[in-house]
Order: C-alpha cells, then sequence, then structure tokens
C-alpha cells in the first residue's frame, strides 16, 4: 500500500474512533483511485458528505458480492459506507456511468452512440485502464513538436477544450482543473508531473490564438501544453481516450474526458463528464505519482 | 468620516484603533497625492497618426477637418505602432515626449489636433482625446458566462440536425464528393440516413443476444439517437416510439434523463399533431400568433393532448421553465383553447403580444398566387428575372435533395413554377441565395450557397441567358475551385470599375473575395485585400458607410466579434469593428446596411442569434432577458456608429434567422420583418412585424398585422409584387430538417393611400444593375416642410433579397417631388425636378431625362390558377 494512502487510512480510522464506531450508514460519492479485487479493496476520493465528513480519501473493505475486477480507476463510485471497529465498508456499488444530463452532454452521448454503432472500428482504438497509450505527435502553443513518449517516466494529466466553448462549466473547467494540480504539485511540475489541453477547434486556435488560450492559465509550456494539430491528427488522439466531437451551430458538442498516464505510458484513468472536482483528480494524480515505475495499477495494493 | 462609539452600538475598541490608523493613512496618502497633483493634471490622453509622407499627412488632416473620427483614421491608415489601439498613446504627460510632439502640441485643449509634425518615422498628426478610444474587443467570457451560470437556458435540440450530420460524416464518401455532384450528395444523405436507421435499430434489438452490450445510459442514448434521426426525416410517430423507449428505461433507474425526454416527447407530439392537420402544407391560418381566429383548432386533437401531458409531466418538476410554459399554450392553441384553457400557473397572457398600433392586416395569398411551395431552411430572392417589368420569385431549401424553385411572375395574379423549363431542376440546396448582374447583360443572376451550418459544399453561380433559362457558370468563372461552408455572401463593386465583385464569407474558413475580371472570371484577391479573416461568419452586407465612394463591408459571426472592413480604395481593407463601435453582437445572424433615419447615411443592423426559446418569451412577458439584443446602430458621418438599439426600442431578444426590410405603410421610413426560430421543433416563435416611425423608434405591430408566422424563418423579401404601389412581405419559412418544411408565404399588403414611386436605374459606366447608386427623393407632405428619403440600390438583408428596384413611399399629399442620383463609379449626378407621384420610372446614368414606364396593376391571387404550385418538387420525391 503506498504511504499517502497508509496515512490516510490512519486519519480515516481517526474520524471513524472518534464517531464510536456506531453503526451508522452513508450514500456516499466519490472517484475511485486504486482497487484490489482479490483483497476487496478499494480507495477512493469521497465527496463530502454534510454533517458526516469531509470530502477526503477513504479505503474501504467492499462488501458484498460484488466483482470489482470491472472496476478502474477513474470510475465514479456510489456506495454505503458502513463503519466496523476498525475500518470502513463499502457496500451496494455502483458504477455511475452518466453524471450530467443537462442538453448537451445529453446530445454528445447520442452522438457517441451513432458514432460507435456506425463506425465499429471506433471502440477498438480506445486504450483501456493499464494498457499502453499509443504515441502522438502535435504541436505546442509555442509552436514546439510535442510527443506522448518525450514524457516517459514522468506522470501526464490531460484533457481537452476549444477557446470559443461558450459553457465555463465544460471546456474552462476541465482545464481549470488542470490549473489547480498546477497548484497542488507545484514542486513537482516538469520534472515529475506534465499537464496537456489537447484543443479540439484547431482551424480556430492555431499559432496566436493558441497562445492567448494557453495564457488564460498563465500555462508555462514546458509543464503544461496546448496542443493541437491537423483536425484529423487531432480527433485520432481524441479516440484513443473515447473522446469525441462534432461541429454544431457554430460550436463544438463534445464528450468529456480527462486522462492520467502513468510514468510507463500507460492509462492510469480516463475520468468522464466533469461533475467531479479538482481535489479528485488531484488525488488521482497523487496516487499516480505515487506509483513507482514498471508497476501495474492491479498490483498497487498489494 | 465621523467615528464616535456611542452605547447603541458598542464598537470594539480594537476597530476604532485601526480606524484611526486608516484615517492617518489616507490623510497622509492625501497630502502625498496633492504633490503628485501637478504632474497628474499636465496629463492627456494623447492619440497619433503617422503618416510615411508629408501627400499622405495632408489627406488626413483633411478628412479629420472635414469630421472624420480619429481613431478610425488611425486604424486605417497609420503606420505606427498604435494603429491597432486606435492611435492611442496612453494617458502621458506631453512633457515626456520628444521635442518636436512637445512644441505641436503645446497649448492645444481637449478635441483639438496639431498641425502635421515631421518625425524620423514619418509625418505625424496628433490630437488630445477626451477620452481614451474603446480598447477591448467585446467581452467573449461575460456574454459567455450566462450560458454556463443557466442565465440563458438553452433547451433540447429536438430536430436529429445534428445527429444526422454526424451520421452523414461517418457515410464513407469518394474524394471530390462536394464539388460538383449536387445530386450525389443528395444520395449520400439519403443512404446514410437509411443506413444508420437500421444499424442503430439492429444494434439496439440485438442488445442482449449475445450477452449485454449495452448499459442503461447507453440504450437510452441509442433510442434517443434513433428517435432523432426519425424526427430529422419527419417519421414523428417512429421517433416518439423510440422516445418513449428511452423514456421507459429512464423511468426505471436513470431519472435524470427524464425532463429532456419529456420535453423531447412533447415538442414531438406536438410536431406530429401540426403534420397530421396539414398545417405546414396547408397555409392555413392556425400557425400564426396570437390566433387570429380565437376558438379555431385542429381537426386531429389526440396528438396535441399528448403533447400537453408530457409538458405537464415536465412543468409539474420544473414550473418557472419559460420554453416548456410557452410550447404549452401554443399546444392548447392548436386545440383551441388558447388562453381559456391553459393552467393559470402556466398562463402566458395573450395580451402581452398585442399590437399598440395597427397598420392593415396582411393576407398570406401565397396558394392562391401559385407560390406555396413547400421549402426547408433557404434563401428568398424577388426580381424581374426575365425584364417583363414583373417581379419573379426565386426560392431555395437547404434540404440537400430539394431542388431550388423559380416563378415567374404572370401578371394576372398568378406565378407559374418555371424551375424545369429554366434549367434549373438539378441546383439541388442552398441555405442561401443572392442575385446579382455579374456580367452587366441587364439580366440578374443567381448564386447558390451551400453548406451552411452543414458540410462544405460548392458554390453555383447561375447565369441568367436572358431567354428564362440559366447555364451553371461556376467552375468556368473561376468560382468552383473552393469549396466551404457557406450561407452568406455580398456583391459590391468595390474598385469602381464597373462591374460587381463577390465576398464570400464562410464558416470556419477565410472569408473571399472574389475581383470580376469583366471577362466573367474572377480571381480570388482575399488575402492580399487583407480581408480574408476566419469567423463562423453569418451575415455580410456592403455599404460605403463612410462616404468616401467606395464600398466597405460589415461581416456578422457567430461566437465572435462582428467585423467592420473600410475599402481603402486600393484593393486593400482595414478592419475597424471596434473603432467604429459596431463587434456586437457577439452571437450575431442576419445583418444589412439600411438608412433608416433618412439622414443620408447608411446605419446599420444586426441580429442577435441565440437558440434560447426562453429568452425570446422574456421580451414578451416583461421579464428580463439575459441574451444580446437586436442592434442598430446609427451612422454618426464620421466613420463611427452609435448604439441607439435602446433609444429606438429594439432593445429586445428573437431568435432571428431570416429577416429584411422595406417601407410597408409608404411613409418613407423603413420598416423590419424578422423570421425567428432554431432548427429544433421546439422552437416556434412568432414571426416580427415592427414599424418603423419616422425613424425616431420600431413599434410591434405584429398581431394587428396578422403576420406572426410561428414556423421557422428563412429568406424574406418586400417587394411590388403586383404593380399597386405597395410592397408585399414574401416569407420563405421551413426548418434545418426535412421534416419541418413549410409552404412559403406571401403576406399581401392590405395597401395604403400614401403616394410612392418606383425608381429602376440602369448603369452605363457604373455596374449595370446600378448596384451603390443613391437615390435621394424631396418631397413635401400637403404644407410641410420639405424633407428627403433616401435610398441604396442593392441594400437588402444578408438572409433575403429585396428587388434592385426601389419603390419609395413618398407619405401622404406628396407635391414638390425631386429626384437625385448619385452614380458610384462615374460620380455623375443626375437631378430631375417635378417628377410625378405614383408611377414607375426607369432613370439611364447620364441621360437627361426619365423614362416613364408602363406598369399595369393587379391583385395577387385573383384569378387562381387551374393549379396552385404542386407541393412536391417537379422530378423529385
Amino acid at each position: 500500500m503506498t504511504g499517502m494512502a497508509l496515512k490516510l487510512l490512519a486519519s480515516a480510522c481517526i474520524l471513524l474512533v472518534a464517531l464510536g464506531g456506531a453503526a451508522e450508514e452513508h450514500s456516499a460519492q466519490g472517484i475511485l483511485l486504486e482497487v484490489n479485487p482479490g483483497k476487496h479493496l478499494i480507495v477512493v476520493s469521497c465527496e463530502a458528505i454534510p454533517g458526516y465528513m469531509d470530502a477526503m480519501v477513504m479505503p474501504f473493505t467492499v462488501r458484498g458480492s460484488e466483482d470489482l475486477k470491472a472496476l478502474v480507476p477513474g470510475m465514479t463510485l456510489q456506495f454505503k459506507i458502513s463503519e466496523g471497529k476498525n475500518e470502513a465498508y463499502a457496500e451496494h456499488l455502483q458504477v455511475v456511468k452518466v453524471s450530467n444530463f443537462e442538453s448537451e452532454p445529453t446530445e454528445a452521448g447520442r452522438l457517441t452512440f451513432l458514432h460507435r454503432t456506425l463506425d465499429p472500428t471506433a471502440e477498438a482504438k480506445i486504450v483501456q485502464v493499464g494498457q499502453p497509450v499509443p504515441d502522438f505527435v502535435l504541436t505546442d502553443q509555442a509552436q514546439e513538436t510535442t510527443r506522448l513518449s518525450q514524457f516517459k517516466g514522468k506522470v501526464v494529466a490531460l484533457t481537452f477544450a476549444y477557446s470559443r466553448c461558450p459553457n465555463p462549466n465544460y471546456c474552462f473547467r476541465l482545464s481549470n482543473n488542470l490549473s489547480i494540480l498546477e497548484r497542488r504539485f507545484h514542486a513537482r511540475m516538469e520534472s515529475d508531473l506534465i499537464l496537456m489541453t489537447i484543443v479540439i477547434d484547431p482551424d480556430q486556435d492555431r499559432g496566436k490564438a493558441l497562445q492567448r488560450y494557453a495564457d488564460t492559465w498563465k500555462a508555462n509550456p514546458a509543464a503544461w501544453r496546448f496542443l493541437t494539430g491537423t483536425l484529423p491528427d487531432v480527433r485520432e488522439v481524441a479516440e484513443t481516450f473515447g473522446m469525441d466531437f462534432w461541429s454544431d451551430e457554430g460550436f463544438l458538442t463534445h464528450s468529456f474526458h480527462t486522462v492520467v498516464i502513468d510514468r510507463d505510458g500507460n492509462l492510469a484513468a480516463n475520468l468522464e463528464g466533469n461533475q467531479f472536482t479538482a481535489g479528485q483528480l488531484g488525488d488521482l494524480v497523487e496516487t499516480v505519482l505515487h506509483r513507482p515505475a514498471s508497476m501495474s495499477p492491479a498490483s498497487a495494493l498489494k | 468620516m465621523h467615528i464616535s462609539a456611542t452605547n447603541r452600538w458598542k464598537i470594539p475598541r480594537r476597530i476604532i484603533t485601526w480606524a484611526s490608523v486608516f484615517l492617518l493613512f489616507a490623510l497622509m496618502r492625501s497630502l502625498a497625492a496633492t504633490a503628485q497633483t501637478d504632474a497628474e493634471s499636465r496629463k492627456e490622453n494623447l492619440g497619433i497618426i503617422v503618416l510615411p509622407t508629408l501627400e499622405d499627412a495632408r489627406v488626413v488632416m483633411q478628412e479629420l477637418n472635414s469630421g472624420k473620427d480619429f481613431s478610425v483614421l488611425a486604424k486605417e491608415k497609420s503606420i505606427d505602432a498604435t494603429a491597432a489601439e486606435g492611435g492611442y498613446m496612453g494617458n502621458v504627460d506631453p512633457g515626456e515626449l520628444r521635442a518636436e510632439l512637445q512644441d505641436a502640441l503645446r497649448g492645444h485643449r481637449v478635441g483639438e489636433i496639431t498641425n502635421i509634425v515631421h518625425l524620423a518615422s514619418g509625418f505625424a498628426i496628433l490630437k488630445v482625446l477626451a477620452v481614451a478610444p474603446p480598447n477591448a474587443d467585446l467581452n467573449v467570457k461575460r456574454i459567455s458566462s450566462l450560458v454556463s451560470t443557466g442565465a440563458i437556458r438553452i433547451g433540447p435540440n429536438v430536430s436529429g440536425v445534428i445527429e444526422a450530420n454526424e451520421v452523414f460524416l461517418e457515410y464513407a464518401k469518394q474524394s471530390g464528393w462536394n464539388a460538383h455532384d449536387l445530386r450525389g450528395v443528395c444520395e449520400l444523405r439519403t443512404n446514410s440516413l437509411a443506413d444508420a436507421k437500421k444499424s442503430v435499430g439492429e444494434a439496439l434489438a440485438q442488445n442482449g443476444s449475445n450477452g449485454a452490450q449495452f448499459s442503461v445510459p447507453q440504450l437510452i442514448e441509442g433510442h434517443s439517437s434513433l428517435a432523432q434521426l426519425y424526427g430529422y426525416s419527419g417519421e414523428m410517430r417512429e421517433s416518439i416510439a423510440e422516445w418513449k423507449a428511452a423514456y421507459d428505461l429512464a423511468k426505471n433507474g436513470s431519472p435524470g434523463y427524464l425532463p429532456n425526454l419529456e420535453e423531447s416527447l412533447g415538442a414531438s407530439y406536438l410536431h406530429l399533431s401540426e403534420m397530421e392537420n396539414n398545417i405546414y402544407r396547408g397555409n392555413t391560418d392556425l400557425d400564426i400568433f396570437p390566433p387570429l381566429h380565437p376558438h379555431a383548432s385542429f381537426e386531429k386533437k389526440d396528438d396535441s393532448r399528448h403533447a400537453i401531458e408530457y409538458f405537464q409531466k415536465y412543468l409539474e418538476r420544473q414550473p418557472g421553465d419559460l420554453e416548456a410554459r410557452w410550447l404549452l399554450n401554443l399546444t392548447y392553441m392548436t386545440l383551441g383553447e388558447y388562453p381559456s384553457g391553459v393552467p393559470a400557473a402556466y398562463l402566458i397572457p395573450e395580451n402581452d403580444f398585442h399590437s399598440r398600433e395597427r397598420v392593415g392586416r396582411f393576407v398570406d395569398v401565397a396558394p392562391a398566387a401559385g407560390l406555396n411551395v413547400m421549402r426547408g431552411a433557404g434563401g428568398v430572392i424577388v426580381d424581374d428575372f426575365d425584364n417583363d417589368g414583373l417581379l419573379d420569385v426565386v426560392a431555395s431549401s437547404m434540404d440537400v435533395c430539394d431542388p431550388i424553385r423559380f416563378f415567374h411572375n404572370n401578371g394576372d395574379g398568378t406565378f407559374s413554377d418555371r424551375t424545369k423549363e429554366g434549367g434549373l431542376i438539378d441546383q439541388l440546396g442552398g441555405l442561401n441565395i443572392v442575385e446579382a448582374d455579374y456580367n452587366n447583360d441587364g439580366c440578374m443572376d443567381i448564386l447558390v450557397l451551400r453548406g451552411g451550418w452543414e458540410f462544405p459544399e460548392r458554390k453555383s453561380l447561375l447565369r441568367n441567358n436572358c431567354d428564362g433559362t440559366f447555364t451553371d457558370v461556376t467552375d468556368a468563372s473561376g468560382l468552383g475551385t473552393s469549396i466551404t461552408s457557406t450561407q452568406t455572401a455580398v456583391w459590391a463593386d468595390i474598385d469602381n470599375d464597373g462591374y460587381l465583385d463577390l465576398f464570400v464569407v464562410n464558416e470556419n474558413a477565410p472569408a473571399q473575395l472574389f475581383h470580376n475580371k469583366g471577362d466573367g472570371t474572377f480571381e480570388e484577391i482575399g488575402k492580399s485585400a487583407g480581408i480574408d479573416q476566419t469567423g463562423f461568419s453569418k451575415g455580410v452586407t456592403a455599404a460605403d458607410y463612410d462616404g468616401d465612394g467606395y464600398m466597405d463591408f460589415y461581416v456578422s459571426n457567430q461566437n465572435g466579434a462582428n467585423f467592420l472592413y473600410h475599402n481603402n480604395g486600393n484593393k486593400t481593407f482595414t478592419e475597424v469593428g471596434r473603432q467604429a463601435g459596431v463587434q456586437a453582437p457577439l452571437f450575431s445572424f442576419a445583418t444589412w446596411f439600411f438608412d433608416y433615419d433618412n439622414d443620408g447615411w447608411p446605419d446599420l443592423f444586426v441580429a442577435s442569434y441565440m437558440p434560447s426559446v426562453a429568452e425570446s418569451i422574456e421580451t414578451y412577458v416583461g421579464g428580463r432577458h439575459n441574451a444580446e439584443t437586436l442592434k442598430l446602430y446609427r451612422n454618426r458621418h464620421d466613420g463611427t456608429f452609435e448604439d441607439v438599439t435602446e433609444q429606438v426600442g429594439l432593445d429586445k431578444v428573437f431568435m432571428v434567422m431570416g429577416s429584411n426590410f422595406g417601407d410597408i405603410d409608404n411613409d418613407g421610413y423603413l420598416d423590419i420583418y424578422l423570421g425567428n426560430g432554431q432548427p429544433s421543433y421546439t422552437s416556434p416563435l412568432p414571426h416580427v412585424l415592427l414599424r418603423n416611425k419616422e425613424g425616431k423608434s420600431f413599434v410591434d405591430v405584429t398581431e394587428s398585422s396578422g403576420t406572426g408566422e410561428l414556423h421557422k424563418g428563412h429568406g424574406i423579401a418586400f417587394a411590388d409584387l403586383s404593380r399597386r404601389g405597395s410592397e408585399d412581405i414574401v416569407a420563405g419559412n421551413g426548418g434545418a430538417v426535412p421534416g419541418d418544411k413549410h409552404t412559403l408565404r406571401v403576406f399581401e399588403n392590405p395597401g395604403n393611400s400614401n403616394n410612392w414611386m418606383n425608381v429602376r436605374l440602369v448603369g452605363l459606366k457604373t455596374n449595370r444593375e446600378a448596384l451603390g447608386a443613391q437615390i435621394k427623393v424631396t418631397v413635401r407632405n400637403g404644407n410641410s416642410p420639405p424633407r428627403s428619403i433616401y435610398r441604396t440600390v442593392g441594400q437588402t438583408s444578408s438572409f433575403g433579397g429585396n428587388p434592385v428596384e426601389q419603390l419609395i413611399g413618398l407619405g401622404p399629399n406628396a407635391q414638390d417631388v425631386a429626384l437625385d442620383i448619385w452614380w458610384p463609379t462615374s460620380k455623375a449626378r443626375q437631378h430631375f425636378a417635378g417628377v410625378k407621384t405614383n408611377q414607375y420610372i426607369e432613370v439611364k446614368e447620364f441621360a437627361s431625362s426619365y423614362t416613364h414606364l408602363e406598369r399595369r396593376p393587379f391583385r395577387l391571387g385573383k384569378e387562381p390558377s387551374p393549379k396552385a404550385a404542386s407541393t412536391a418538387p417537379p422530378g423529385n420525391q
């Protein structure tokens, strides 16, 4: 078990002790950070439960017959917390597939369905957690050619956006999450952690416009690359992560993906939607940062 | 600040102490400030224009002295680095400037201009500005944030337009598919849709047979996407069945989807109800709002009742939702139960739509005239294409399988469909059309623009052979080489060589300026002209807004600042939108130049477009709207514009698509008709007729005129179709998807007793159709003092083509009528006094007299043709 998880386990225990081990049950939701199906263990970055606990990272023993093999880091889980003497249990685990029912994400859901039905190769192009992410080459805001493979040995957190995106809760929020990561992991930026925003509107966001967009967050190009390329190139990279986008009345309708790639260049997590917090993403990144190279995610809890 | 601790308010000692410190600090600061004041007070807002030669500087000095705006001139002509900022140097102390500038500025007060100063870099002119010029572009972030915060509600798009485009995108195509073969594009559309419906249907049916494939959300998305594809084609029963399948799944475990599905089901049922009751094909009065006949209802009512059921379910969750409330009210109208039957909590009162003025009732005569053709979203142009003195009607449809339709005016109140005879039957699709006599042969040609909102596709230039037929000369003319998505273009002679050039603006591709070489071919010079900016452009219009003799361009963009391109007179342009104050709205659509206040200078109208039904309804119910309003910019005569939107009462939000202007009451002031809506079946909104009251305000006369068509509004033209000296309104209706077509409407003008004249110009040195020629009519109404009315030939909306002939309303008892004409290429002027009113005249450039034209008035549809226009296009469907 990683040091961080141990530390957090300790604090979680303190919390539980303080509550006196009363047999309470609470509905909880969070982002899965780690999973060990063999030991029925999960670590979750939980959302706050008003009157019970703040948002925090907690390990749980999963009770019940759930098969944890289908779970991968980055998923949103809903479950019930019940307290044992010295540990917290998670019961009635459910994977939350869709968390945003606004018109645009719903539209993106329909379009994704159409895309994957009509193009049977689309599904196969999507990298699964634990699998190596194919290398890609795009151009950053300083006009530098950037390859994913040049960051091997470092952790990469990556999302998608475009500058004319009218809804700050979508593109802005996802890139702003990266900005919060930059502050949280300030000392490790560039040397240990690389951020990427892949810009999906290359007709508009190129050259100076791309630079201006990166300047929104005063992004240091060495640590935070705003990347674009030809439309087919961008689309190909996006499809690797199951990210799709469509032209719609002058805007782009798009799905939401935030991706973490580990030091070996394997996919560590692929977060869908925009409802998770920057703190949860940070917890996930921290978990991946703690993993030494050449260690598969499944072995993390061994 | 006075502080005294009283018994009533115990102020902690600590705060008092801090307050004292603060006071002391403030005192020290103010002492320090006094010392600084002298330096501060010397500071001035300074502007500079630097020209390369003394001669250039003298020209600019003359322009400044004639009242032209300093910052616009700086942007256009200065070679200094400050040009982009309108010449603004900042708030500076002149004492810090180099000696020759200090000398030049000495003794100058605010508003004053220096003499020409010789610098190493060139010849400078400085000005002490009253205020800093606008130095920030339109605040994109502020407007965008209104969407995200929910301040602007954007509902679901129930039409399948995005799904059908995705399906089209996925479908295998050969390279060059969009360059030549219009029939092939139709086949791709048809086949891709059929293929997708089949594949998705099969995938959903097979679910579970080879183990569980789809999650519940995926199944909901799958059924919803199939519902959208059926909805796109207008197969509403199949569509509703799929929406219901999704709805049942959502009820059992994914309740987050329910509100959108309820609204989608309600809107689909309402659309089905309208189709079942032949509302779209039938040219009935039943889709005009407010209702013309209070208790009239649809014959078949079941589908409307289902719609109500779903809208009410939705409203139980979100009772304040204005979009759903509006749709509920409309559905009650289809039952003849609006307003009385609408639950009080959801009622949108009819009174909110009441007109305070009457202009007479406009009646749709399209069926009787043979013009009731079914169209999707498309352009409408009205002009005399066969030179018989009668105005013909051409309408396009963006459905890539629909041919353009050409209607010949028979002169007896009826029109004949001559699409086939004219050689136009293969001209499929086209979101917009624009007319012009590009080859100066005296016959109006047609440009078809394609691909708007969809995918890049070829344009077509259709040369009028002057014998009732047209030839596609796109490739021969050089316009076939670039394939873009566009819905707007404007013709203008940019270099006054007597030939009309073409400016095409695109969606997400550089704008293109095609210079007319005079031999039937064009050369693309957008880049060298400095006018090739990329935007998601929705409208373009042209006028010589600053009176320098050269045609300028204005481009309206969706999701970006608009551009004003000043023509520098040497085939280059400078973008001065910010300096001229015309960048808004951020979300723009149709636009035009017109002289709404008859001061002799072109003013600028720009429609705002935000696909939010709620925002439009707020305009009526007196709520607070958060979306941008229409914009009317009054020309200040100095190269800049004043935003008079609020002053004239146009600070309203409508979801404007097609729109145009004309004079419905012949008072000499140009009125406006707006065609509203967006692709979604959730967005039937009344069109709006706005009467111009003497250039001072615009009042809504929709209800009293009966012109509140609810269906999607596209190309609109004002035209004197029946030669009675009054303008009828030809309104293209129909949505962005094939399942949402509607007949063309022709709202016949009830007529009035005001005088008028109809002027047709023929250019000899100036381009033949006289585009850009300026007409001034001076008239006395009864015993009133003389007034002037101004028109510029060729001015029309970017989304609707008025004829080039100018019907000019003169008001009541018009006397002492004089006509002045100015020709842009020759700069020739003509003056004719004592012109008789209520007649048609033709004026040739340089001629010393004008010709009276014989025209016979008739009533539209008076003698209905044996067969109205077939509702299916010939040779298709």
